[in-house]
């Protein structure tokens, strides 16, 4: 039998993961005026960014909880959780740009060749 | 003469020229706002106007009419306006308002005519609030920008003045093509809101363009980023940036009662989403939990007893032997220092075992053998370096040899990294050794503290089970959920399977249906020529029975008699037999012929009734 010294770093995560969820969940259950507004904000860029017909809201939202979980899980310290729901869904929705630009040159070659 | 006629011609058509630039320059200048190409239109008939004299009388009759319709027809409008020009070039050049001011003031409001009060009152706000004219030289409004650009110049503002002319940004203002009206007040807001923060004007209102473009680019994207991450640190940034982000988002149209409905119902899925996640992690973390404490628990008494046993060890062994050792030593030394005391040492010692083989069957070396208590042991310890030092030593030495071996283990023991833990007979006899030496205090400690964590382990053991059941309940919610996609799936696809049956029949039906009406009026048309050589069979059997009477009479009923039929009856006024017979026979052949035909045509028109009925 062996100590089990990995106990409170794995500890902190798994308190920084709940603390995350938690204040997710209570961005979450407040009103839509009174709340951070994350879906108006995401819903916004998608349209700056002309993918409004692509992704919706929500799905840009699960996936952006999903990666923070992730960074969470990798050691990251999340300060605010909306600013930071905020930024990973702008950093996803640029990558789903890249991507449909990506794939426009890629249609766009091979129609030339 | 004729020239004279040329000059007049030429200068009637400059006039008329004049006064059609004129009008435009009217026109353009009644306007609220302007688009560069009416500003460069404007800018050349003013350049005109230096050239020609009649020109600028009529641009200067056009101002004064513009004057009086619009906006200076106020005198209070005026003075505002002038009142306010005073304080952006107060706040640009913090000098006092004299008559230089006023003058050029009045220049403003030549310049300013067509930007409305509301603008004004914007381009101060901003000017006096940014600390610096950065912001009111970022705009980049053509007339605006080159005529402030050079009055700072004329009040020597010329680093400032390169600098952003040299730079040549978009502004906030110039690429945003909604906020026109509401931008004023917003910016008032947020002016009022952040006044003795300046250093987060920059900031903002680059966070504020960037955010209000339709279109953003990647290096913008970038910026928006970085603003973010700044105000992940900053909680008055991250207000100001909430703010600009409500109010883009109320001007864009994203938050009416519509779209909030949706949001909500957004959130109910995405919260159920995140409650799912939530829970599996606390299941997790708790049975991290349970299993840590479990392990700790374990870990903890061992290592309790085993740092219990190696002090109470030390403690007893360290300080006696150590005292031993310097006390036989500096006898040693005394006595071989000194030669007379070497003879009285060689008769102590000769009495000194004399003693010591009497002292082997003494109480103390037997209390200490049989390991009775610490503080017997301690007496015979005493009592050894008291009495004979050199005997008792050798003594001691050969009888706690048991003692040394079991101490040299378990340091062994706990100094091997990986093993954490003594053996099973070690530890019991240490443990027994350093219980019977020490009185029953920290026993009971350990026995408190072992129960202590036995009933946390319990209750961890009792979190594991929870744990298990709950994932249990959660592998029994899942086959079920399973379950039922499956049978909604085979029910979706028994409902596809009937709705193109049904889709089918439909089409069967339809087709039917068009048959038969095809076939009815087919029978119809049938029914309608049975009915025709009913009525000829008719004519024809009537012709046959005069015949037979002898009376040969023709009785023409319709003037569209077939020619057959009269050349027939012609035959049968010459009278005929043989032609008559022929022609009773085919009169009979058409009657059958005809009721044969009506028969099937009510047939097939019943058999598609009882098909469409179907």
């Amino acid at each position: 039998m062996s100590i089990n010294r990995d106990f409170e770093p794995k500890d902190r995560i798994s308190q920084n993961l709940l603390d995350f969820s938690k204040e997710i969940s209570d961005l979450l259950s407040k009103d839509i005026t009174e709340d951070e507004q994350i879906l108006p904000f995401i819903l916004y860029r998608l349209n700056q960014f002309g993918l409004q017909h692509q992704y919706s809201s929500k799905e840009v939202f699960q996936e952006a909880y999903c990666q923070l979980v992730l960074d969470i899980k990798a050691g990251e310290k999340i300060l605010n959780a909306a600013i930071s729901m905020k930024r990973k869904s702008l950093k996803i929705i640029r990558r789903h740009s890249q991507n449909r630009t990506d794939q426009k040159s890629g249609v766009k070659y091979s129609l030339s060749d | 003469m004729n020239d004279s006629n040329k000059i007049a011609q030429r200068d009637l058509a400059l006039l008329l020229k004049f006064k059609d630039l004129s009008r435009q320059y009217f026109h353009l200048s009644i306007k609220s706002s302007l688009s560069t190409d009416e500003l460069d239109v404007i800018d050349s008939i003013l350049e005109r106007c230096e050239d020609s004299k009649v020109l600028s009388d009529l641009i200067a009759s056009c101002d004064r009419e513009l004057y009086e319709r619009t906006l200076f027809s106020d005198s209070s409008v005026v003075d505002n306006l002038r009142e306010q020009t005073c304080q952006i070039l107060e706040s640009l050049n913090s000098i006092s308002i004299n008559e230089v001011t006023f003058q050029l003031s009045d220049v403003l409001l030549a310049k300013l005519n067509r930007i409305p009060s509301s603008e004004i009152k914007f381009i101060y706000n901003l000017g006096f609030y940014s600390s610096g004219v950065e912001i009111l030289f970022d705009l980049k409004d053509s007339d605006n920008f080159d005529f402030l650009t050079q009055e700072a110049n004329n009040i020597k503002f010329n680093e400032i003045n390169d600098r952003f002319i040299s730079e040549n940004k978009k502004t906030i203002f110039d690429n945003v093509g909604y906020f026109d009206v509401q931008r004023n007040q917003f910016i008032n807001r947020i002016v009022d809101f952040y006044s003795p923060n300046d250093q987060y004007t920059h900031l903002i209102c680059e966070y504020f363009y960037i955010s209000s473009c339709t279109v953003v680019s990647e290096a913008q994207a970038d910026r928006m980023e970085e603003i973010l991450e700044q105000s992940q640190f900053d909680p008055i940034l991250r207000t100001f940036i909430a703010e600009i982000d409500q109010w883009i988002l109320e001007d864009a149209n994203l938050m009416s009662s519509e779209m909030c409905e949706e949001y909500e119902s957004q959130k109910l899925e995405l919260k159920a989403f995140v409650q799912v996640r939530q829970t599996a992690l606390e299941d997790a973390i708790a049975y991290q939990l349970s299993s840590a404490l479990v392990l700790s628990s374990e870990d903890r008494n061992r290592l309790t007893r085993l740092e219990q046993t190696r002090f109470n060890i030390n403690q007893f062994w360290k300080n006696p032997l150590q005292q031993i050792g310097s006390s036989l030593w500096t006898n040693i030394t005394d006595v071989l220092s000194n030669p007379r005391l070497l003879g009285t040492v060689c008769l102590t010692t000769m009495a000194g075992a004399l003693v010591s083989l009497l002292f082997l069957n003494s109480k103390y070396f037997n209390a200490f053998l049989n390991k009775d208590s610490p503080s017997e042991q301690r007496s015979a310890i005493s009592f050894l370096s008291s009495s004979d030092v050199l005997s008792a030593d050798q003594q001691n030495h050969s009888n706690s040899a048991k003692v040394f071996s079991l101490q040299r283990e378990g340091s062994r023991q706990n100094s091997h990294p990986s093993s954490t833990v003594l053996t099973a007979s070690n530890p019991s006899q240490v443990y027994e050794l350093v219980s019977a030496l020490e009185s029953g205090q920290s026993f009971s400690e350990n026995r408190q503290l072992s129960s202590e964590w036995s009933q946390k382990s319990a209750e961890a053991r009792q979190l594991m089970a929870e744990s298990y059941q709950k994932f249990a309940e959660t592998q029994q919610l899942l086959a079920s959920t399973r379950q039922i996609k499956a049978e909604d799936q085979q029910q979706q696809t028994r409902a596809e399977f009937w709705l193109t049956k049904a889709q089918e029949w439909r089409d069967l039906s339809t087709r039917w249906a068009n048959q038969a009406v095809i076939e009815k009026s087919q029978a119809e048309a049938y029914l309608q020529d049975s009915q025709h050589y009913l009525s000829r069979a008719r004519q024809y059997s009537l012709a046959t029975d005069a015949a037979r009477s002898g009376e040969i009479k023709v009785v023409s009923t319709s003037k569209k008699e077939p020619p057959s039929l009269n050349s027939k009856l012609d035959r049968l006024e010459g009278g005929s037999l043989w032609t008559l017979s022929h022609d009773v026979l085919f009169a009979g052949h058409l009657a059958v012929v005809a009721m044969s035909a009506i028969g099937l045509g009510v047939s097939v028109g019943v058999r598609k009734s009882q098909q469409t009925a179907r």
